[in-house]
């Protein structure tokens, strides 16, 4: 169906090869100015690679030892977190009954929880080294970043 | 009932709830309550679960505060737990479907619609309105069917992250949006491309959601296994009281050190040891071994098993999560959500993944625009390329089939401790068995006793057994079994010494008792003559001779040797069939290794190795780039099992093997080596299809949805194709996975009667 509407205009780019009209008549029937389609792609480009890879959300400081992480439409939130803290407990509840949701993993840490729905269930962190720790759901999608940061004073 | 430190779970009946609503203030309620740690409530079934250190009756006191009421359910056996999150997911997929019907009868009505008659004409204006109109019902029926889609991709896109909603949402929206332009703005484009896309927005939706229905339910199926596991607990047991009076009670009421009584026909209710009675269990559930395994006093029984045969007391030493299934259930479930390293590419690729498309998408545009084409065939290249990317199906590959496998396995009794072993199980190169308790039953048994004329074998044996009545060195412990069988009573002994390495030294009624190896002999100047000759002929049987001398006389022979176990050499004949270099590693004597080693076909051995050596030997393995696994009780090569790629625990009876391994084989039998292998095997197969089978429908799909095919065969992708497309791909995911709780493995070793 949808290549029955093209057809018309494939006939008349591809097929004939001299056109009684020219091309540049036909991309005038598209009202829309190339410079103006072209910039406006090149713009988007842009803004996804700046957006979805070069910009990062604020993190979220760990400010007593436990904190809470909502599953929840799409999202951890938060889903970046900070701490300087070796030791860290993160509170989630997942409110996304989609099945992706189900579970949380992190795969440097080798913790891979199953998350009850609309339950808190605890996960304890201990010895945590500093660096960056990705949480994930188990396609991805879910994303997460635990930042652990040197400590100034060494506990215990 | 008593008041109990430890968590309990139990459900009420609730009384008067009549709405929803009442769902939040009774848990709100009793979320205040001391010692409840949670508390569900489940609305359709008008019961709440409550787990937590409190009794019922103030739990029961706090829900009549909140103005209803409630009573405790009695648990019969049998009955089954309604479980909370199936039912959730139940209502979930149920809601899910409803909205993929919604979308699914308007998208194809408005499809079907395009040959009728009455098909709005946009050139007229009441073709305008008529399609205004149809626009705003697709919006208000793409909120209702999709608005978790785009509410998801609109918090995602706030926090800076793109995912599979994004590519939904964007597709599903610019289809929408060019519409609506059209619609109104017709002029913009050739009268050829004035067309409307409002089918293919509510299909693609339509679509999504139906996947989504259809993917939680082969989910639900890939975790049978470990619902299987959880359904073998036991529910309650008979408990004797101090005056020997038999009471039912619920297992969770159960502690350490309770005397239990268990009928033929029964649940083994919790981990214990028979005190008296005698029975035949069996253990199939657990270890995957259907022959039943009989018990006799100070064995162990563990939880779920079923008593076969005869009536049995047994004593209480594991309950709650400290049961071998608890410890399994646990283990399972850890181990089905870990990932094998084969899966880092598809990890790694997902990050960018869902940016990278849309990109492709915006850069399809372009190039269509630039050569020449309508708005129209530029948006439909574009949306097709964002609804035909799948990254789930890239991203599931390998946890799904995982999840599956580990069960599998379990299955079998094998644990997996996680998707590396998993991995590494399947490229096995090398695989070193220890001896004692791994290819032989690790219980040495007198098999023969050769004494000079001046003796009686009893006589021997008796001065024998009293000498190593005190030893705990499993040889002597043998001899003392022996004189048991033959109810020979045990003499005083004065002067014991043990001489490490060497054997033991005593006098008995004033004789001078040499109990050992042929050092010990020479060492004390007692002549062996030809009964060398005799030891070499024991030792080259595999058997370990152990000499005894009286007053510097050599008395007799007595010869033990560890049994072999009877699937050893069958299933070492299927490892190297398959590929294995099998390797014996004891700390025998060279002889008596060579022998026991020709005795189950294995060429190559590594003999006196003490065990603090057992692992030295393993790395220098490992150091030729071989994938080595060992097998071993545990007992004292936990080090060996450590420094293997793949360390296996047979016999999950000491804990600390089960911490030290990669896999446990919860029976003592072989046989779980193969199985171990062959679920992996079959695992990372089923994981590579997967992961091949969503590369190549991405890196194929992408390209023709952007019409790479268009200017040499015609082809356009529709988008709804693409939209089905996506769906069956990760649904194809999940169904390969679940494949593999068909897999057998096939040519089980023990054909025993």
């Amino acid at each position: 169906m949808i290549n029955e509407h093209f057809e018309s205009d494939f006939n008349e780019i591809m097929v004939k090869k001299r056109p009684p009209r020219n091309v540049r008549s036909h991309k005038a029937n598209n009202m829309i100015h190339p410079i103006l389609f072209n910039s406006l792609a090149f713009l988007l480009i842009l803004f996804i690679i700046v957006w979805f890879w070069l910009i990062k959300d604020q993190s979220t400081k760990v400010k007593a030892n436990e904190m809470t992480v909502f599953v929840k439409d799409g999202v951890y939130s938060p889903h970046r977190i900070e701490t300087s803290q070796s030791k860290l407990v993160l509170k989630f509840i997942r409110q996304d009954a989609s099945p992706c949701s189900e579970y949380v993993l992190f795969d440097q840490l080798g913790i891979h929880e199953q998350l009850p729905l609309n339950k808190p269930y605890r996960i304890t962190l201990n010895d945590l080294k500093p660096g960056h720790y990705r949480f994930t759901c188990q396609m991805g999608m879910y994303q997460g970043e635990l930042i652990v940061n040197e400590r100034n004073h060494e506990q215990h | 009932m008593t008041r109990k430190a430890h968590q309990r779970h139990y459900q009420l009946k609730l009384a008067q709830v009549s709405c929803a609503s009442c769902v939040k203030t009774i848990e709100l309620a009793l979320q205040s309550v001391n010692g409840v740690e949670q508390a569900q409530v489940n609305f359709a079934a008008r019961t709440v679960s409550i787990i937590g250190s409190v009794e019922p009756k103030v739990v029961i006191e706090a829900i009549q505060r909140a103005g209803y009421d409630a009573s405790l359910i009695q648990e019969k056996e049998g009955e089954k737990n309604p479980d909370v999150s199936d039912h959730t997911e139940t209502k979930h997929s149920r809601a899910l479907l409803g909205k993929a019907l919604l979308a699914g009868l308007l998208g194809i009505g408005l499809f079907l619609f395009s040959w009728s008659p009455w098909y709005p004409d946009l050139q007229t204006l009441t073709g305008q309105i008529s399609w205004g109109i149809l626009g705003i019902i697709t919006l208000v029926a793409l909120l209702y069917s999709g608005g978790h889609l785009y509410h998801s991709a609109w918090n995602a896109f706030r926090h800076h992250l793109a995912t599979m909603d994004t590519l939904i949402a964007v597709g599903t929206g610019s289809a929408w949006l060019y519409s609506m332009i059209i619609v109104f703005r017709p002029t913009l484009v050739p009268e050829s491309a004035r067309h409307v896309y409002f089918e293919a927005a509510l299909i693609i939706i339509a679509l999504v959601d139906l996947g989504a229905v259809l993917e939680i339910r082969a989910r639900g199926k890939t975790s049978e296994a470990i619902k299987r596991l959880i359904g073998l607990q036991a529910k309650t047991a008979r408990r004797l009281d101090a005056n020997g009076d038999e009471q039912d009670v619920l297992i969770e009421d159960l502690q350490a050190g309770d005397t239990l009584r268990v009928r033929p026909g029964e649940k083994v209710p919790v981990d214990g040891m028979l005190v008296s009675g005698h029975s035949n269990l069996d253990e199939s559930m657990l270890t995957g071994e259907p022959m039943p395994v009989s018990k006799k006093p100070n064995d162990s029984v563990f939880g779920s098993t079923i008593n076969k045969t005869g009536s049995f007391l047994m004593k209480v030493t594991k309950v709650g999560k400290e049961t071998l299934l608890s410890q399994m259930i646990k283990m399972v479930k850890q181990a089905q959500n870990t990932k094998p390293p084969i899966a880092k590419l598809a990890d790694q690729v997902s990050g960018y993944f869902v940016p990278t498309v849309l990109i492709l998408a915006v850069i399809t545009a372009v190039i269509w625009f630039n050569v020449g084409f309508s708005a129209g065939f530029v948006l439909v290249a574009g949306m097709t390329v964002l609804i035909i990317a799948c990254p789930c199906a890239l991203g599931l590959a390998a946890p799904i089939s995982v999840m599956v496998g580990m069960g599998k396995a379990a299955e079998y009794g094998v644990l997996i401790r996680n998707g590396e072993s998993l991995q590494r199980a399947s490229e096995l190169v090398t695989l070193v068995l220890d001896k004692t308790g791994t290819l032989t039953k690790g219980q040495p048994e007198v098999v023969e006793l050769i004494t000079t004329e001046a003796f009686t074998k009893t006589t021997l044996l008796q001065y024998a057994a009293s000498l190593e009545h005190s030893s705990e060195h499993p040889l002597g412990q043998a001899i003392v079994d022996h004189a048991k069988k033959q109810s020979i009573k045990l003499l005083q002994t004065e002067n014991f010494n043990a001489i490490t390495g060497q054997g033991v030294s005593a006098n008995i009624e004033g004789k001078a008792i040499l109990l050992g190896n042929q050092h010990l002999m020479t060492e004390n100047q007692v002549a062996l003559n030809d009964w060398l000759t005799h030891s070499e002929e024991l030792a080259s049987l595999g058997q370990t001779p152990i000499f005894i001398a009286i007053d510097k006389q050599l008395a007799g022979i007595i010869s033990v040797a560890d049994p072999i176990k009877e699937d050893s050499k069958s299933v070492i004949k299927q490892l190297q069939a398959l590929g294995i270099q099998v390797i014996m590693m004891t700390g025998d004597n060279q002889n008596t290794a060579r022998a026991v080693a020709a005795q189950v076909g294995i060429e190559q051995v590594f003999a006196e190795v003490l065990p603090e050596q057992k692992a030295h030997h393993v790395k220098m393995l490992q150091s030729n780039k071989m994938i080595v696994g060992m097998v071993g009780d545990g007992i004292n090569d936990a080090p060996a099992l450590a420094q293997a790629d793949v360390g296996f625990a047979i016999g999950a009876g000491t804990d600390v093997a089960i911490e030290s391994s990669d896999i446990t084989l919860v029976s003592h039998s072989l046989q779980g080596i193969l199985s171990a292998i062959a679920v992996s095997k079959a695992t990372l197969r089923n994981i590579k299809q997967n992961l091949f089978g969503a590369f190549l429908y991405n890196t194929i799909g992408i390209p023709i949805a952007a019409g790479i095919l268009y200017p040499l065969i015609g082809l356009l992708l529709n988008p709804m194709i693409a939209g089905f497309a996506m769906a069956a791909s990760s649904l194809t995911v999940v169904s390969n996975a679940n494949r593999l709780r068909l897999f057998k493995i096939n040519g089980k070793v023990t054909d025993t009667p």
